[in-house]
């Protein structure tokens, strides 16, 4: 009997043993770090900005004097590109492919670089807009006679929005989808006042629009005349800089899009690909 | 007389040692049974929420994946899990539930003996299909015709 029990009391002292390693690996289990997911969102962000900066050094670059230019240096940094990632990705076992795989969408890039009295100008094939930013200079501009004068008109197609001064409310630049009620002001006396149209900012404070819902269909300036300052935006646009009805502003070809990276990454646990679109400062959809 | 009385007290001393022997061998053996059989439940609940929140923290991530520029620009998702094949319980099963308009699931890890449950609950805004599968290595991948997660075992 004693024998048994013995046996019996072993066999329990060796399952209690076990029990303990089962513990103390399930302990070690959920400590483990690692995860692969993060590792892919973290490179698919990083190709993100670095095609997003290096469209956006292309568009910059004055020495591109045609779209097809632009591409073919894009496609030199994107070879670039993925090398650079490939090899930081691969010392931590994972494999990456980053290529341009997709077409690409023209665009115009409009701006005002000089402060002075805005050109009148229309964009009749607009199909989107990004990164649109006007800095008004308020002691510039005409204070209007609502009933008479014409304000500065930005349409866009689908939205327009009115930016004046009120003779009879000299102290503010406004914002407004219709003229005589103001959506938005800034104190006219505080100096250049920064509109950002994409980003829904106007002078530092939320001015909504409604992006990124807005029906581009054309994208116009009038009574540029009755605003003051510098501006700067991009349109995707098939118009050629040249056109009569873009005489009063500087127009360039530019990329408005990449269509169509394709990142893949392969790790033990995990295989990702997708194609991801880079239209930088366009608003999130 | 003398030697009567000493055959009967060795007798009775025998089986008085006996009987205390077997009733503390006894008691020894149903209390170290008792303690097994609890810490295995104690060890395999524990088993089951390692295995439960690794798993849970797969189909978030998944979900992160598949949101992380759209669902139509996807082309692959593969997600291998390495979930451990036997809790100290033995075998086990993995049961996944979401509910869409909630975004929120449940995995359910269930061993029958003894019986343990243990529930997780995880996030995804994107659907996950409702499958039972047995404990183990899984994968997990995106259904792009019927828009959801699924979970195999590999």
């Amino acid at each position: 009997m004693i024998l048994v029990t013995g046996i019996v009391l072993a066999v329990m002292f060796v399952t209690l043993g076990v029990l303990l390693n089962a513990a103390i690996y399930a302990d070690n289990v959920a400590t483990r770090g690692g995860d692969p997911t993060g590792e892919a969102l973290e490179y698919q962000n990083g190709v993100v900005d670095s095609v997003t900066g290096l469209l956006v050094a292309e568009n910059a670059n004055e020495d591109h004097s045609t779209a097809s230019d632009i591409e073919t240096a894009v496609e030199s940094g994107i070879g670039e590109i993925d090398d650079a990632h490939a090899e930081m990705h691969l010392r931590r076992g994972a494999a990456t492919t980053t290529e341009h795989a997709g077409g690409s969408t023209r665009g115009l890039r409009l701006e005002e670089t000089a402060s002075g009295e805005f050109a009148d100008w229309t964009v009749d094939d607009g199909d989107n807009v990004r990164a649109f930013e006007i800095v008004f200079e308020p002691g510039s501009m005409p204070e209007l006679n609502l009933t008479e004068d014409e304000p500065f008109e930005i349409d866009l197609g689908g939205e327009r929005r009115y930016v004046y001064i009120d003779e009879n409310a000299s102290s503010d630049l406004v914002v407004a989808e219709s003229v005589g009620s103001p959506d938005c002001t800034a104190d006219a006396g505080d100096g250049p006042i920064r509109f950002n149209v994409t980003g829904e900012r106007f002078g530092g404070d939320s001015c909504a629009i409604d992006w990124p819902n807005v029906t581009v269909t054309e994208v116009s300036f009038t009574n540029g005349a009755n605003a003051y300052g510098t501006y700067d935006l991009v349109v995707q646009s098939g118009t050629d800089p040249g056109d009569s009805s873009l005489s009063g502003t500087d127009a360039s070809v530019v990329i408005y899009s990449l269509d169509g990276i394709r990142i893949r990454m392969d790790t033990p646990k995990l295989s990702y690909e997708r194609t991801v679109r880079i239209a930088p400062g366009e608003p999130d959809e | 007389m003398n030697s009567d009385d000493r055959g009967v007290s060795i007798a009775v001393g025998y089986v008085l040692n006996l009987a205390i022997a077997t009733m503390l061998f006894s008691a020894l053996l149903i209390a170290g049974s008792g303690m097994v059989r609890s810490q295995t439940r104690a060890v395999t609940h524990d088993e089951l929420s390692v295995v439960g929140q690794q798993l849970a923290a797969e189909l978030s991530g998944a979900d992160r994946l598949v949101r992380a520029g759209g669902a139509e620009d996807l082309s692959e998702l593969g997600l291998r899990s390495d979930l451990q094949d036997r809790t100290a319980a033995g075998g086990y099963t993995i049961d996944i539930s979401h509910d869409s308009t909630e975004s929120v699931g449940t995995v359910e890890l269930r061993t029958s003996d003894p019986e343990v449950v243990v529930s997780v609950a995880f996030r995804s805004e994107t659907n996950v299909e409702g499958v039972t599968v047995s404990g183990g290595p899984v994968g997990i991948g995106y259904d792009e015709s019927d828009g959801e997660l699924v979970v195999e075992s590999v």
